[in-house]
């Protein structure tokens, strides 16, 4: 973190940042108005990304589930997409939030019948919805004003080279609320990842878990693509890695991923912005180039999808 | 008290699955639930442990209806193992078992121990996924025991086991049935099981009752023939009760 705040295509030396340093004017604007709260969007976003893919891997009792594979990034991509294109772009996180909550109680419907809990639909649902959110996005695109249209792609690819201070502060404030309360139904989500029925037996409510988790997941899924745009494979790669240093245990899974998620994203950003100064490269690009081999290898070594 | 059910029914995909049923289960005993492939025991069994909630009438628990009551109290008066497949995110042993003792490792250890015949102190450090089904059965008996609830609900708890730890088992649950107050039901496939441990015995077929009574008078010749498709017979020594079985009806 400390790196990202000092690497940049303005020249701030660590020891301007010290304190007792003083900075020139135009540095100091530079450091706290684009480098400062840049850095801290992108942590907020990829600690949440990564937050979200630990609970759906245990909630789908999927290791390689992540809120990109199941749609609900798509949908919030869309619903994102709308709101700028029809010009208010302050409601873009009300909107992607709704968005990625219809798609979760949806998905909560599908999965569900006659109480019995199928994972196998939700993912058919998920890839299915992928597709159609994908699609309303193209047409969002296609039909807006070409000026409107380079601006959406971009942010579509994801990135953090445009930020309003608000935005900031609300995906900080969502990512550390939710996790908080997420952490504290970790040792639900301990039982809940032994199965269904021995939750149950267990003295855990799956279902109405699952209400809570969804509603806490949607948020944080929603305001991060809001924020950022689709940064995909943090949900994957983080909890994944975590996962291999604190089991099965969620309290543990959930900070580690939060940290985790927040440190990857910032490093990825930092890369984005410096390899090709002053030309910026989307930091989702990054990301997939990262992610995606990690995630063939995986597969390639057997594990189960 | 005990349990109690009243015009119990369970529909599902437009089909009835389980009663109408109405029958109490007094406890201090251990019942067994009976019948041939897909003729409801799973499906009474959830009823009774609360995973499937009927499509109408009535279960209650000393006189609590089971919708009513909290999750966390009725996992400590109830006890269950479903029959349920593993997991793919892995646990080691201890993590499986300390899921019933919010996640206190040293007492999930301590309860564990104290059921000897389950033997689980020769799995200690290994992981779920190296162990044979009926070393994973083991594991989730145990769960089943540790709040050391007044209720014992077990579906096919014998399944996997090796035959000595199925008897041992079965022999614990026949000698303890329900310490304080409480009482056992399992559902078992093996009659034979069924007839030499089970003070009571609970016949289905196609989701209705058929016979409700000790093993001798449940299992008649004609319930035999009829249910199981079986020519044989029970016959009882004193206390205990054996299964003849010559071979399979002709019909």
């Amino acid at each position: 973190m400390g790196l990202a705040l000092v690497c940049g295509s303005g020249e701030i030396l660590w020891k301007d940042l010290l304190p007792g340093a003083e900075l020139d004017a135009p540095s100091r604007a530079l450091f706290w108005q684009l480098r400062f709260p840049r850095v801290l969007t992108a942590a907020a976003v990829g600690g949440a990304l990564a937050v979200v893919g630990a609970v759906l891997q245990t909630m789908l009792r999927n290791p390689l589930a992540d809120p990109f594979l199941i749609g609900v990034s798509s949908a919030s991509a869309t619903g994102t997409v709308l709101a700028l294109a029809a010009g208010i772009s302050q409601g873009r996180f009300a909107l992607s939030a709704m968005a990625a909550l219809g798609t979760l109680i949806f998905l909560d419907s599908v999965a569900y019948r006659q109480h019995r809990f199928s994972d196998h639909h939700l993912l058919v649902a998920g890839v299915a919805l992928t597709y159609l959110f994908s699609a309303l996005t193209g047409l969002v695109i296609a039909l807006s004003d070409p000026q409107t249209t380079r601006g959406l792609m971009f942010w579509l690819m994801g990135g953090f080279s445009d930020h309003e201070p608000w935005g900031t502060w609300l995906s900080m404030a969502t990512l550390l609320v939710c996790t908080a309360l997420l952490m504290r139904r970790g040792r639900e989500l301990d039982i809940l990842a032994a199965g269904d029925e021995t939750a149950h037996v267990l003295g855990v409510r799956p279902h109405q878990l699952r209400r809570t988790l969804f509603l806490l997941c949607s948020l944080m899924v929603g305001i991060a693509v809001a924020t950022a745009g689709g940064i995909g494979f943090v949900g994957v790669l983080v909890p994944h890695i975590a996962r291999l240093y604190c089991g099965i245990n969620h309290q543990a899974l959930l900070l580690l991923s939060a940290v985790g998620g927040a440190t990857l994203t910032v490093a990825a950003d930092t890369l984005a912005r410096t390899a090709m100064a002053p030309q910026e490269i989307p930091v989702g690009l990054i990301t997939a180039l990262l992610g995606a081999p990690f995630f063939l290898l995986q597969l390639q070594r057997g594990r189960a999808l | 008290m005990g349990f109690e059910l009243r015009e119990l029914m369970v529909e599902s995909g437009g089909r009835r699955r389980l009663g109408p049923l109405n029958f109490e289960l007094a406890g201090r005993e251990l019942v067994g639930v009976v019948g041939p492939n897909g003729s409801g025991k799973t499906t009474l069994l959830r009823v009774l442990y609360g995973y499937l909630t009927p499509t109408s009438g009535q279960v209650t628990l000393d006189h609590d209806p089971l919708a009513t009551m909290a999750p966390k109290e009725f996992s400590i008066r109830v006890g269950a193992c479903p029959q349920e497949a593993e997991p793919s995110l892995d646990f080691s042993v201890e993590q499986a078992l300390a899921l019933a003792t919010g996640g206190d490792l040293t007492r999930a250890r301590m309860c564990a121990e104290k059921i000897d015949f389950l033997g689980l102190e020769n799995l200690w450090g290994r992981r779920l996924s190296q162990l044979s089904g009926g070393e994973k059965q083991r594991v989730r008996l145990a769960r089943a025991f540790f709040p050391d609830p007044d209720w014992l609900i077990l579906d096919e708890p014998a399944n996997h086991l090796d035959l000595a730890t199925g008897w041992a088992l079965m022999e614990c649950l026949r000698s303890h049935p329900g310490s304080s107050g409480g009482g056992v039901v399992v559902a078992l496939h093996d009659l034979a099981f069924a007839v030499r441990f089970c003070h009571r015995l609970l016949v289905l077929r196609g989701g209705e009752l058929v016979a409700w009574d000790e093993p001798a008078k449940a299992l008649s010749e004609e319930v035999l023939d009829h249910v199981f498709g079986l020519r044989g017979r029970v016959t009882s020594q004193g206390e205990l009760s054996r299964l003849e079985i010559e071979g399979v009806s002709d019909r």
